[in-house]
């Protein structure tokens, strides 16, 4: 077993690596769609109800000495919180607990480096943008940033292209290391509530998400059992809100300093 | 000022109290309140220059079964009863027991507020209820 490289700092050994563990057959080619709880738990919710309703398998895990020590059980099987789902050329990761605001770089890291090396073709991710007035908003609005300008063509009437903000946390790093490596990605940001889990805007994101991947993902389901999702999702969201607290997430409601 | 500086005394022994929670976070800190039957909400407060935004969220209540108290000028109590009974079976959890049939809250406002002029209303599941802040 190859043990990862650790790095001293002080009396802290910090390992450098997350490793992206497979156990089943990853496509040859695929778009890898990312689901981590973030703002409203839109991306969580998203990504989960397009596991459960492509009926997708389950590939992979995520792991890490430096992720809290901690599984998950389903159908009675001890599972790995952070797992990758197949089926024909989607690949889905999807973390059901708040992930460390300190693990938030390595993390990325580890998801782009994996994404690459396995020659993915398009980079999704699904988050939230809280929005003050989302009480009031029947039809949540979808806005995408992208790792390159080409991507407006694939993105299409989708969303609308973010030209201007901050993006606090994995999603931000991933795009940005994918931007580097010419790996494209869209992250799909949909106005949602800050720290209430979101299905509406999940069912929005899937909706855009749907159009860019030429794909019907029904939502009607998602939207039935929206208080069943924001009741039993409540407690990821608690964690979630901590950790968006501790990694400074507030300032992407600021605006850039610098103008062209 | 002898109001600001029992604020702030207020604040570090609030502060002091939630590290103190942090710290030995035990497994009934999650607000799921078993003896009581009552879920503790996810709430958010917004403070504004001249009114205080709460919102809490609260899936599977009825609008009519929701409750607004101001004790104190700087304390909010919100009890809201759910349309049906809610199990942690309900959402695929045998292993543990317990029953919920509302949500309860006692909500420290980071301000002092009046309650005369607060107004509320609940629209997608979320109840908002601004008041205006003593200044």
């Amino acid at each position: 077993m190859d043990s990862p490289k650790r790095l001293m700092v002080g009396r802290i050994s910090l390992a450098e690596d997350v490793k992206i563990i497979e156990k089943g057959t990853i496509p040859k080619k695929f778009t890898l769609i990312n689901g981590l709880p973030d703002v409203g738990l839109v991306g969580l919710v998203a990504a989960s109800h397009v596991v459960s309703s492509l009926k997708m398998e389950e590939v992979g895990s995520v792991e890490s000495d430096l992720f809290p020590p901690m599984i998950v059980l389903h159908d009675g099987v001890p599972k790995s919180p952070i797992r990758l789902f197949a089926n024909g050329s989607l690949v889905v990761l999807v973390a059901e607990t708040a992930i460390p605001a300190s693990l938030t770089r390595s993390l990325a890291d580890a998801i782009v480096n994996w994404a690459a090396s396995r020659n993915a073709e398009t980079v999704i991710s699904i988050g939230g943008m809280a929005v003050q007035n989302r009480q009031d908003i029947d039809v949540p609005k979808v806005f995408a940033a992208l790792s390159d300008k080409s991507l407006e063509k694939k993105l299409g009437d989708a969303a609308e292209v973010l030209e201007e903000g901050y993006i606090v946390g994995a999603y931000g790093l991933m795009l940005k290391k994918c931007a580097e490596m010419r790996l494209p990605a869209i992250t799909l940001l949909t106005q949602s509530f800050y720290n209430y889990p979101d299905p509406e805007a999940a069912a929005a994101a899937l909706n855009s998400l749907s159009k860019i991947l030429g794909l019907k993902i029904e939502v009607s389901d998602l939207l039935q059992r929206g208080e069943e999702i924001r009741l039993r999702a409540r407690d990821v969201m608690k964690r979630t809100q901590e950790e968006m607290a501790r990694m400074g997430k507030s300032q992407e409601y600021e605006v850039p300093a610098l103008y062209g | 000022m002898s109001h600001e500086r029992r604020k702030h005394l207020f604040d570090v022994m609030d502060e002091y109290f939630k590290r103190i929670e942090y710290l030995f976070e035990g497994p009934f800190a999650s607000g799921w309140n078993e003896a009581a039957q009552c879920i503790e909400p996810l709430y958010n407060i917004a403070v504004g220059s001249s009114e205080v935004i709460l919102t809490v969220d609260l899936p599977y209540v009825d609008p009519q079964q929701v409750t607004i108290k101001v004790p104190a000028n700087d304390t909010i109590e919100i009890n809201a009863n759910t349309k049906r009974q809610i199990t942690f079976t309900d959402m695929g959890v045998r292993h543990r027991g317990g029953q919920f049939k509302c949500y309860r809250a006692r909500i420290h406002m980071p301000v002092a507020v009046l309650e005369s002029g607060m107004t509320s209303k609940f629209k997608r599941g979320i109840l908002q209820v601004r008041l205006p802040r003593l200044l």
